[in-house]
């Protein structure tokens, strides 16, 4: 791992971090009661880092994106919560979802690197995953197994639309 | 040290995953109003549910102290009862003639043509040669031999068993054997025949011994039978209490009992 990885994915945390609680949080869509839909484009990170990252990092990562979002949303350790489960089921998912060729070890899994199947199966099964646990720890209950089940699902339809237009603006190489 | 290092580059990312997954929700805990309400209310329900999980256990395990203390307590019942009775309503710790020792039955054989029983409580307790061991509902037999800690006691399903009975409301003595019958019946001999006797009637300790008080209640009378040029009915009686299944016994002590036997044998001296 070279160290312009490191700064690009630096540079990445920060921004990603101070778009979403800067821009996103502001974001409230309010059609008389119905408001199940939040942006959340932070995982976005824990999905760009190099395949071949150390997962317990990729873990730990995902604890501090997650705690830094915490910060701005008054909510200590639900996002990091997410952070940290998004992280685990990342290392988990490369795995299921390795090509028959196997990993190109300096990768980070773009649209380029990866071609455009694969990365809209992983990322949208990660930010489905970590919309699900997200909002399942913030209900803290599953007797509000509804209000999950809608959040979750508007909020993954809105979220990764802007997520797809991030990518299509920025085209990150790595 | 090694080892450790091992285990983790093998289970790494699960073990970094809980760390700070646990971490998080010790935040999410700590430091969310609705999420904390939420997991004190749930924590509470469920150690709640624990809680009465455990006591039942607990109540389970505690069954055989309650036993002993409601033993104690029928023990005392009987005891007043029984006083009570043979004091003919007047009653003080001067008359107080029974004394009632709760026991186990540790062991009690009723198959046999001899039957034993085996109490967990003996000469430290006050058990002595001769008395009288009763159930909550009949009797169980007499006190045979005593050690510290237990006693032996014949069963009243025993061929050596003679009680002295009678049937309610007459006092004709007659005594109470076992013919090998079974565990519930047991036969009334040298009741006269012209005693009105009938089936139900109440069979019931006459209390001239010093092992029995008066007016314990034995059977019912479950058949007459006349024998053949016998002046005597032959009585079958079905007991109240089940020998077999036995698990408790009350060891009758008669203050009065050395007085009684002294007195009677001063002419046989």
């Amino acid at each position: 791992m070279n160290s312009s990885v490191i700064i690009v994915n630096t540079i990445r945390f920060f921004v990603l971090v101070i778009g979403q609680v800067l821009v996103f949080k502001r974001i409230a869509f309010n059609w008389g009661d119905f408001a199940f839909i939040h942006f959340i484009i932070y995982p976005l990170f824990l999905i760009l880092l190099p395949i071949k990252t150390s997962r317990p990092l990729v873990i730990f990562l995902g604890f501090l994106i997650g705690l830094s979002v915490d910060l701005f949303y008054d909510s200590p350790g639900i996002h990091a919560s997410a952070g940290v489960f998004t992280g685990y089921a990342r290392g988990i998912l490369l795995d299921f979802i390795e090509p028959y060729e196997g990993y190109n070890t300096n990768d980070s899994p773009t649209v380029e690197t990866m071609g455009i199947g694969w990365f809209m199966t992983f990322s949208s099964i990660l930010f489905g995953l970590h919309f699900l646990w997200y909002f399942s720890v913030e209900a803290f209950s599953f007797v509000f197994f509804f209000e999950i089940l809608l959040n979750t699902i508007f909020s993954f339809i809105a979220s990764f639309i802007i997520v797809m237009l991030l990518l299509l603006i920025f085209r990150p190489k790595r | 040290m090694q080892n450790i290092l091992l285990l983790f580059a093998r289970f790494g990312t699960h073990i970094t995953f809980l760390f700070f997954t646990v971490v998080s929700f010790l935040l999410i805990v700590n430091y969310n109003k609705t999420q904390n309400a939420i997991f004190i209310n749930s924590s509470n329900y469920y150690a709640n549910k624990l809680d009465a999980r455990t006591s039942r256990w607990q109540n389970y395990l505690s069954l055989q102290e309650v036993n002993d203390s409601l033993s104690r307590h029928n023990a005392e019942l009987m005891e007043y009862f029984i006083n009570f009775r043979s004091a003919e309503g007047v009653i003080s710790d001067s008359t107080r003639q029974y004394d009632l020792i709760p026991a186990r039955v540790v062991r009690s054989t009723y198959n046999l043509r001899n039957n034993h029983l085996t109490l967990d409580i003996g000469k430290k307790s006050g058990v002595e040669k001769d008395m009288g061991v009763l159930s909550e509902a009949g009797i169980l037999g007499i006190v045979k031999n005593v050690s510290d800690d237990f006693s032996h006691v014949v069963s009243i399903l025993n061929s050596q068993t003679r009680i002295s009975c009678t049937v309610k409301p007459y006092a004709y003595p007659g005594n109470l054997i076992w013919e090998n019958l079974d565990s519930k019946h047991m036969t009334l001999e040298s009741i006269p025949k012209h005693v009105a006797i009938s089936v139900g009637d109440t069979v019931v300790t006459n209390g001239y011994s010093t092992i029995f008080p008066v007016n314990i209640e034995v059977g019912t009378v479950a058949e007459v039978k006349t024998d053949l040029g016998s002046s005597n009915f032959n009585i079958k009686v079905a007991l109240f209490n089940n020998v077999p299944n036995s698990k408790r016994g009350f060891v009758i002590k008669n203050n009065l009992a050395a007085q009684q036997k002294t007195l009677e044998n001063i002419d046989n001296e």
